[in-house]
């Protein structure tokens, strides 16, 4: 799956540079009379995997969206340094209603993320695709139309989708609730993997308690619009 | 090639908004394009409502009613003259005696006539009516027609000349509007398809403004198709063309706004 790589994408942990992507500084964001979060203050080093913890209401699909750009905080600010002098990060993101297109088929929705600038040619991406279909175990499922697909299907069909676009950062909101733990354990290996060969950032919305335990990473904990912890999720 | 393909799979996707569109498109660049062509297959349609007053005429078998009934349409002041079939003769007959006040029955007469139904021009003066009535009676032997009285048009019948009237003059721009608003119609039914794929496309490739460019290049492609089936039809009017095109480009504007995920 790594071995044939655009040079543009090639990266590794060994040439990432370092130092935070994001940089939240008193972030606050209000819809109407309601606070979703409230003076959150965090910093996300490239190459991290974190899991965004909290009950439902939390304020996590805030966080992330305050993260991926699609909401503007109504105080503070954001900090997205760039990876370098010319390219901004580009972030994917696994929506938590996975955003498939219904009347297309499991792999019409992947060859979405086919973008040619990405891929020396399209074996390459198609290559990439079966791979990880195989992994997760939907390759013989692809043929199938989302509107017909199961749950665990569509979330993997999300989740391959977002890894096929290469991208620097990966934001996924509770993207494993309709999978088993050893499932969800499968997709984290794949997701460790690419964390490892090419520095991906990972932070993740979750209630499986299990995964969180099983692997490494940072918990950020939101309680009522509050980032009350921050920190390895032994400690918890 | 890329956004045209996405487009078509679109379409392809979903059938039936597509057929619509495109159906629409066609039909309103041609529309306009063949503005001449529309109006007078309109003309055709709408009957004719210059009909005023008119009359009734028995001609006597032994006359060449056919003969009258075609000098009379001839002249000028008269609209139409109608030939009667039995049954319609029966029944003016019967209206006949009824204005008399004659308990007969028409049937029972052994009545051998031809009848003739004169229709002036609408707001033909009485003068003018009397001397038609006069040289329809000279054209036969002494007693040989009957002439009934001139019937005034009737309200109904005036009001619906004024509608057709008002039909043959807005008709075409009352058909033109009717498709515009149709088009318009399935142009956001199928905007929202764009505004899906559009959507996808743009959170997992790196590109921007992905529903402008695919409106621009499937919107125009449909535009030029059009215009190709309108030049068919002969030499279109280019400035109606121009028209369409300016319709097209406000189309394809609506989708320059940001795309949302409503699904």
């Amino acid at each position: 799956m790594f071995a044939n790589k655009s040079t543009q994408h090639q990266r590794t942990k060994m040439n990432v540079p370092h130092g935070p992507i994001f940089y939240l500084e008193d972030v606050s964001v209000q819809f109407g009379e309601i606070r979703a979060l409230k003076n959150v203050q965090l910093s996300v080093e490239r190459g991290e995997i974190i899991f965004v913890t909290g009950a439902s209401g939390a304020g996590k699909t805030t966080l992330l969206r305050v993260l991926s750009g699609d909401q503007e905080p109504t105080q503070g600010r954001i900090i997205r340094p760039q990876m370098s002098g010319k390219k901004s990060l580009y972030i994917s993101n696994v929506f938590q209603d996975l955003r498939l297109m219904g009347k297309y088929t499991c792999e019409e929705n992947l060859m979405f993320a086919y973008d040619p600038a990405l891929y020396t040619s399209k074996n390459e991406f198609i290559t990439d695709m079966q791979e990880l279909s195989r992994i997760l175990g939907i390759r013989d499922r692809l043929h199938l139309k989302v509107s017909e697909a199961n749950g665990g299907l569509k979330q993997k069909v999300a989740i391959i989708r977002s890894l096929l676009t290469r991208p620097d950062v990966l934001i996924a909101d509770e993207p494993t609730s309709s999978l088993d733990t050893e499932n969800a354990r499968r997709l984290f290996d794949i997701l460790n993997l690419y964390n490892a060969k090419r520095g991906l950032t990972v932070i993740w919305a979750t209630h499986n308690k299990e995964l969180i335990k099983s692997f490494t990473g940072r918990i950020i904990h939101l309680d009522n619009g509050r980032l009350v912890y921050s920190g390895h999720a032994c400690f918890i | 090639m890329f956004y045209l393909k996405h487009f078509f799979k679109i379409l392809a996707k979903s059938p039936i908004r597509s057929f619509f569109l495109f159906f629409f498109s066609v039909l309103l660049v041609f529309s306009l394009g063949q503005k001449q062509l529309i109006e007078s297959q309109f003309l055709k349609l709408i009957p004719d409502s210059k009909a005023g007053a008119s009359f009734y005429a028995l001609i006597s078998a032994t006359e060449s009613y056919e003969s009258i009934a075609t000098k009379v349409g001839m002249l000028p002041g008269v609209f139409k003259v109608e030939v009667l079939n039995e049954k319609q003769i029966q029944e003016e007959i019967t209206n006949i005696f009824g204005s008399l006040q004659l308990e007969m029955n028409p049937q029972e007469l052994d009545l051998n006539y031809a009848g003739i139904k004169v229709i002036f021009n609408k707001d033909l003066k009485p003068r003018s009516q009397d001397l038609v009535r006069d040289y329809l009676v000279r054209l036969g032997s002494e007693g040989s027609i009957t002439l009934g009285s001139v019937k005034a048009i009737d309200s109904v019948q005036d009001k619906r000349a004024e509608f057709f009237n008002v039909l043959k003059q807005w008709g075409y721009s009352l058909y033109l509007l009717i498709i515009t608003i149709f088009w318009f119609i399935t142009l956001i039914l199928v905007k929202t398809k764009i505004f899906e794929t559009s959507y996808i496309l743009q959170q997992y490739q790196r590109k921007n403004r992905i529903a402008l460019k695919l409106a621009l290049n499937g919107l125009g492609l449909i535009f030029i198709f059009s215009v190709g089936i309108t030049f068919a039809a002969g030499m279109p009017q280019l400035i109606n063309i121009l028209f369409a095109f300016a319709a097209f480009v406000v189309a394809v504007i609506l989708h320059a706004t940001d795309v949302r995920w409503n699904g």
